[in-house]
């Protein structure tokens, strides 16, 4: 009997030892907050763009901005009682990710700069929203100066800030790679001419 | 009488353990092996078959364990990103088309990552367990139209910037084919086409008319000859590859600035899909000895396959072959716009595509199933010797080797993994039209569908109609 027990036991065993083996992972996942798991933030979890790539991608056009000529001549005008209209237009997105909400994202973080900055009129971009959206649908005209002058001037902007971002990307047997660079500029509606612009990079990959 | 009472022989402790707890080993094998992808994929394919995606779309959220199409599975299973391309082509039929990018985009995603993880296991386990234990990496053809289909779907949403992104993965996944596979395996003319589509739309005739270029160098599709020199005439756009193809194109087209262009796509049927068959030993063998692509069985393995089916021991392998669906529909599409017939011609084959490559896979899955199958001859000799020896039984060494042998038969799957869901072809029908509503009216096999769609000048629209059987 206690033979037959040993061998059922050792049978068992050798089930449960196998069963391990074969099934994938018993835990569920689970939903975590940041303030729960602060790393949550720091890996990457896709090739695509995240939270701390905008931040990135964000300071570096934000410094840029903020230092620049175009700036600087808008502080004047603001000191002087004639604050000038700007307009955001959206960020034509060149590359082989899916991250137009990223780019909204980044923008409505440029808006906020903006509108706290105190020095501008921002046009809020909810009441662009049928200009974006027709924007959106005929891409080309996004980054078209004749057409966005047109659309700025509608809108009673002086000058609209707008961007594009374009990817160098690869797949190899080992790698994928995804390099960024956002182009930002800001336009005078009048003019057409370029009053600031900046580039700024990142990498994203998926490697072994 | 007295009965007799005689204790059983001592036994050293331990003695029956390792046996034990390989029998164990292999019960569990046994009973967490399942049928393979053709059995999960059974539900829904006959649902498609039969007229009936709804239910399809139901049988593959079962299969996701998930309640909606609208959500995605928690878990990622080694079979969730084919069931996402699943899902998304019924989703594309029945018109839900941001759904069907997301579940496309996803699986994209997830098999970008099977891509480049490296799967030592399942090449071990391919020879000596099982075929379905690898990593699954989808063939060229279905890597190429996952973006191609997705393109589809933003086209046929007039969102020419997301048609566009899958543009540039398609071209991203062109080039990885032409370093790991070859030229060949990177062009499918109906991707490339769309992929110029998608910049025609977003109104970059350069671009758009590169693309084109591509779409003839990998053979052409209906109505591209049109469509380049449309574009042309339209925006001047040019490639050195089409200088002759673009002669006169002005001439012949004096109005394609004032007018739009309507891309009608018809899928139509299943692709073939993989079954798991027995085949006899002796033509398994001869099939993976003969010449042709892929892996041969080495002499040795011959010699030992044909030892082993000599004795008798040896008599069918598992293998995965492919059966195409029977949809009753041959080149019976007919497309009608605003009332006038117009031309429909095809621009891909799948069920061509999809042979082509079962025929450059198939002896390579041959050798591995005939090894599998010497493994399990040998394991099966080893642990009948090995417990005759222990337990000095004939009888119940007899019966772990055939137990051996049956569990590791048992938990063989071959690999029957594809994209079930894919059309067998893909047609198309693309004309010039004034700016405005238009109505246009597919017959597939009788029956007809109809969508009204908006034209603009100098515009690109595109409608889609599926239809499985």
């Amino acid at each position: 009997m206690a033979r037959r027990t040993s061998l059922l036991t050792s049978v068992l065993g050798g089930a449960l030892l196998a069963s391990a083996l074969f099934t994938t992972g018993c835990g569920g996942p689970s939903y975590v907050r940041d303030s729960d798991l602060p790393q949550i933030d720091e890996y990457a979890m896709s090739t695509g763009l995240d939270k701390r790539d905008l931040e990135r991608l964000f300071d570096q056009n934000a410094k840029s901005l903020m230092s620049s000529g175009a700036m600087q001549r808008w502080k004047d005008s603001s000191r002087d009682g004639k604050e000038v209209t700007v307009a955001i237009f959206p960020v034509k997105n060149e590359t082989s990710e899916h991250i137009d909400s990223q780019l909204a994202a980044l923008l409505s973080k440029f808006e906020t700069q903006l509108v706290n900055g105190g020095y501008v009129t921002v046009i809020s971009r909810e009441r662009q929203e049928r200009l974006i959206e027709e924007l959106r649908l005929q891409q080309s005209a996004a980054f078209d100066p004749d057409k966005a002058a047109q659309l700025g001037r509608q809108l009673g902007a002086q000058y609209f800030v707008t961007g594009k971002i374009y990817d160098s990307a690869e797949k190899s047997g080992s790698e994928r790679r995804v390099q960024y660079f956002l182009f930002m500029q800001a336009i005078d509606v009048e003019t057409g001419a370029v009053r600031w612009q900046n580039e700024a990079n990142l990498t994203k990959g998926l490697v072994n | 009488m007295q009965m007799s009472t005689k204790p059983p022989p001592p036994t050293a402790p331990g003695t029956h353990r390792p046996w034990a707890l390989l029998l164990g080993a292999l019960l569990a094998v046994i009973s967490t092996a399942c049928g393979g992808y053709a059995d999960t994929s059974v539900a829904f394919r006959k649902a498609l078959t039969t007229g009936r995606p709804e239910n399809a779309l139901a049988a593959v959220n079962e299969a996701l364990e998930v309640e909606k199409a609208e959500d995605l599975p928690k878990d990622v299973e080694a079979q969730t990103p084919l069931l996402l391309l699943e899902r998304g082509t019924i989703l594309q039929a029945l018109g839900r088309y941001e759904l069907s990018s997301r579940d496309f985009q996803y699986a994209d995603n997830k098999l970008d990552v099977l891509d480049l993880t490296s799967d030592t296991l399942g090449s071990i386990s391919k020879y000596l367990f099982s075929d379905d234990a690898t990593l699954y990496k989808s063939p060229p053809h279905e890597k190429l139209l996952i973006n191609t289909v997705n393109m589809i779907n933003y086209l046929a949403r007039g969102d020419a910037s997301g048609a566009k992104v899958e543009a540039r993965r398609l071209v991203v996944n062109q080039k990885f084919l032409r370093d790991t596979e070859n030229q060949e395996a990177s062009m499918l003319g109906l991707s490339s086409y769309l992929a110029g589509c998608a910049y025609e739309a977003a109104g970059e005739g350069g671009e758009a008319m590169r693309h084109y270029a591509d779409a003839k160098a990998a053979g052409g599709v209906a109505t591209l000859d049109q469509a380049i020199r449309r574009l042309s005439a339209r925006t001047g756009a040019s490639d050195s590859r089409l200088a002759a193809a673009l002669e006169g194109a002005n001439e012949e087209y004096p109005d394609a600035r004032d007018t739009g262009e309507l891309v009608v796509v018809v899928q139509t049927g299943m692709a073939p899909y993989k079954f798991p068959e027995r085949l006899p030993i002796g033509a398994a063998v001869v099939a993976a000895s003969s010449p042709g692509p892929g892996a041969r069985l080495s002499n040795g393995d011959r010699r030992r396959a044909n030892a082993f089916a000599a004795k008798g021991l040896l008599k069918w392998v598992n293998f995965a072959s492919l059966r195409k669906v029977n949809t009753g529909r041959v080149g019976s599409e007919q497309v009608v716009i605003d009332g006038r017939a117009a031309g429909v011609g095809p621009a891909l084959d799948v069920d061509a595509a999809v042979l082509k490559e079962f025929e450059k896979v198939k002896a390579t899955m041959l050798v591995a199933a005939i090894s599998r199958l010497l493994t399990r001859a040998v394991a099966g000799e080893v642990a009948d010797a090995a417990s005759r020896k222990g337990s000095k039984s004939g009888l119940a060494g007899m019966l772990i080797g055939l137990a051996v042998e049956g569990a590791l038969t048992a938990a063989d799957t071959p690999d029957t993994r594809s994209w079930v869901t894919l059309p067998g072809r893909f047609d198309l029908s693309r004309v010039q039209l004034p700016p405005g509503e238009h109505t246009v009216q597919v017959t597939l096999s009788g029956r007809q569908q109809t969508a009204q769609v908006t034209v603009k000048a100098g515009g690109l629209s595109l409608v889609n109609f599926s239809a499985f059987r």
